[in-house]
């Protein structure tokens, strides 16, 4: 028996995208046969579509947000940089600054709020939480200041056509931040996965030390995760721009807290050194089936951050389970 | 590794097979519950999408929201985002389209932002209106509230009448959220008018009844001359009144507050605050899902068909004003006698 669910958490641990996939059918099912009236309406292509869009920006977060805790980090600022890189690119592009310059600005502030964030963290050597918390706050106030709580607007049209949909046929129709979020998270993933520089991340994150000692420049790998995270944060900001033909100060509100949930679901563990992207996008996807499903079902709004909670702390829990806990379990209801 | 991801793709394409053939499904189904009509009222859903979900502002839009649905006998729904973040708003919005809900009534975290998403809910001709906030170049149908500028005038008014017309006041809100800096911009205006009155300081109360009245002291502190608060939220009255209550200058400092939540109700009926602002956000959702519904069944025969004519018989816009509660009224406007 104790073997039986020793072999449950290996499995777990070792396949979390496939026990993720599960869940996934399952809930599935049980939103498909759970929905009120006769009409299917959530496993359909338009809510599936929707599903789709609604993750896209923060998939591209998750993506950089995996490497950091991979690499042993914490990043709260993206909310904040959400923000930040939509409000730049916007300003510039409404003050005259063609498109593609006004959106590169706007990655680079993000990259510079990541720079900053690797920098405190590495060199000065603050807790990334609390660099990124302060960085979260500084940035959304910069933000509140350059546009005194007014929303950018009068965005140049074709800006706000990359905000819709590609039509490929008559009935369907591919947004493109769903695109941009699947070219995203592919490409980092069979980068992760084959990269030599990328799967330094990992090493950096499993032992800093060894890390050290094999020649891998930990600094600068740290660091590197912290940019790309920003950068990818101003690009979710201004996809959501132009999806939303405004840039506003409080874009990206709680971002962090769905990406970092999306992460830990996906199966990266805050101590560092384990982690996929696949897995993370996965975390991501389960949690936006959820939350769609549960709009579906008219669940009362106040209970959805129940159960979003829930199922993190579910998601943490179920690859320690083993016989000695169940035991244990089983004694403390026995007395 | 490599047979995981057999499984995943093996699975993906279920999910995709699966997802063809059942919307392949949907006119059929369709053609059935058009046959019961008992189970097509059931399913009749009305949804109410607001911002910062969590605030006691709307409970008595949601009771009014669900006292009209209960009259109609058809289903409503109250959601939104917990923050005010539009995107998470508009996420909403695009859901309840694809799942097909009778009507709309949208809130709007920022009136630009929502624009797409409630234009593609008129077109695929689920009636929208907006309530509290508007967004008056999307093609929503109406807008019913009390105008946030126009909210702020009168508070401006009220705080400028109670201090006599001179001093410095205080205002508490959550710099940042839009229906808020219209507000603000109201009081401004309406305290403009008075030379003698000077804004001292803007406290950010975070939505958050202790961190208003701890932004309140601050202010105290450093302003010990203040005249008068101006509550831009819901939030701000009970703080700045804790705040008043701790420097024992009841009555001596001026509090205007917003909305009718039970703790600011309970300061107003102990005198620290001398008025507060309440709109009729129950009448808002009540009168709003009344609309949608006649809309819907084609009771407002302004012509025959209105969505052939292309003319909402709707009003364009529908104030409901601002109740102002004052010692003297405040017992009628509890919700626990």
């Amino acid at each position: 028996m104790s073997q039986t669910t020793q072999r449950l958490s290996q499995f777990v641990q070792a396949y979390r995208e496939v026990v993720i996939l599960l869940v996934l059918g399952v809930a599935c099912a049980g939103f498909y046969f759970a929905q009120p009236g006769d009409i299917n309406r959530f496993l359909t292509i338009d809510n599936w579509r929707v599903i789709a869009v609604n993750i896209s920006t923060d998939a591209l977060m998750v993506v950089g947000m995996t490497l950091v805790i991979i690499a042993g980090g914490f990043d709260l600022s993206i909310g904040s940089t959400v923000a930040l890189g939509g409000i730049i690119a916007c300003k510039l592009m409404v003050g005259g600054v063609p498109i593609l310059l006004a959106v590169v600005a706007g990655l680079l502030a993000g990259a510079l709020v990541g720079a900053v964030n690797g920098f405190i963290i590495t060199k000065v050597g603050v807790n990334p939480l609390i660099t990124t918390l302060g960085t979260m706050i500084i940035v959304r106030g910069l933000c509140l200041v350059a546009v005194q709580a007014n929303p950018v607007t009068g965005l140049p049209p074709s800006f706000a056509k990359l905000g819709e949909t590609m039509h490929l046929t008559a009935s369907f129709d591919l947004p493109y931040s769903v695109l941009l979020m699947v070219m995203t998270v592919m490409a980092a993933d069979v980068l992760l996965r084959h990269a030599r520089f990328l799967r330094q991340v990992y090493y950096v994150g499993g032992n800093e030390e060894a890390a050290r000692f094999s020649g891998i420049n930990v600094d600068r790998v740290r660091s590197f995760t912290y940019i790309l995270t920003g950068v990818l944060a101003a690009l979710a900001g201004i996809v959501n721009a132009s999806r939303l033909i405004s840039a506003s100060a409080n874009a990206g509100e709680r971002a962090e807290l769905r990406v970092i949930s999306a992460v830990v679901i996906g199966g990266a563990s805050l101590a560092g050194g384990t982690g996929t992207i696949l897995g993370a996008f996965l975390g991501l996807l389960l949690v936006g089936v959820i939350e769609n499903g549960m709009e579906i079902l008219r669940v009362n709004i106040y209970m959805k951050n129940v159960v979003m909670g829930t199922i993190l702390i579910l998601a943490v829990t179920i690859d320690r389970i083993d016989w000695p806990m169940l035991k244990r379990i089983g004694r403390w209801f026995k007395k | 590794m490599s047979k995981a991801l057999n499984l995943l793709l093996g699975l993906a394409t279920l999910v995709l097979a699966i997802l063809y053939f059942s919307s392949r499904k949907q006119p059929e189904a369709t053609a059935t519950s058009g046959a019961a009509p008992s189970k097509a009222a059931a399913d009749e859903e009305y949804v109410l999408i607001a911002v910062s979900v969590g605030n006691a502002y709307w409970i008595d839009a949601r009771d009014g929201f669900n006292d009209a649905a209960r009259n109609l006998g058809v289903q409503a729904t109250f959601t939104g985002p917990q923050g005010s973040d539009v995107k998470q708003q508009v996420d909403l919005i695009e859901t309840a389209i694809t799942r097909g809900v009778k009507g709309l009534i949208v809130v709007p975290a920022e009136p630009e932002a929502v624009i797409p998403s409630i234009n593609r809910a008129i077109a695929a001709g689920i009636p929208v209106i907006t309530q509290d906030t508007d967004s008056p170049k999307s093609r929503r149908y109406t807008f019913i509230g009390t105008g946030n500028f126009e909210a702020g005038r009168l508070g401006g008014e009220l705080l400028a009448k109670e201090i006599g017309g001179q001093g410095e006041v205080a205002l508490l809100m959550i710099p940042g959220q839009w229906n808020l800096e219209e507000r603000r911009r109201g009081y401004e205006a309406a305290l403009g008018k008075h030379p003698e009155i000077k804004i001292v300081a803007v406290g950010n109360d975070q939505a958050e009844e202790s961190q208003a009245a701890a932004q309140a002291k601050s202010i105290l502190q450093a302003h010990p001359n203040l005249a008068g608060f101006g509550c831009v939220d819901a939030s701000g009255g009970a703080g700045a009144a804790v705040a008043v209550r701790d420097a024992g200058k009841k009555g001596k400092i001026k509090i205007i507050a917003m909305d009718r939540n039970e703790a600011t109700l309970d300061f107003v009926q102990q005198g620290f605050i001398q008025a507060s602002l309440a709109q009729r956000s129950y009448t808002m959702s009540y009168l709003g899902l009344r609309m949608l519904h006649d809309l819907n069944h084609g009771r407002i025969k302004m012509v025959a068909d209105w969505r052939a004519a292309k003319t909402c018989p709707l009003p364009a816009l529908v104030d409901t004003g601002a109740v102002v509660i004052t010692p003297e009224n405040v017992q009628a406007f509890r919700h626990v006698k």
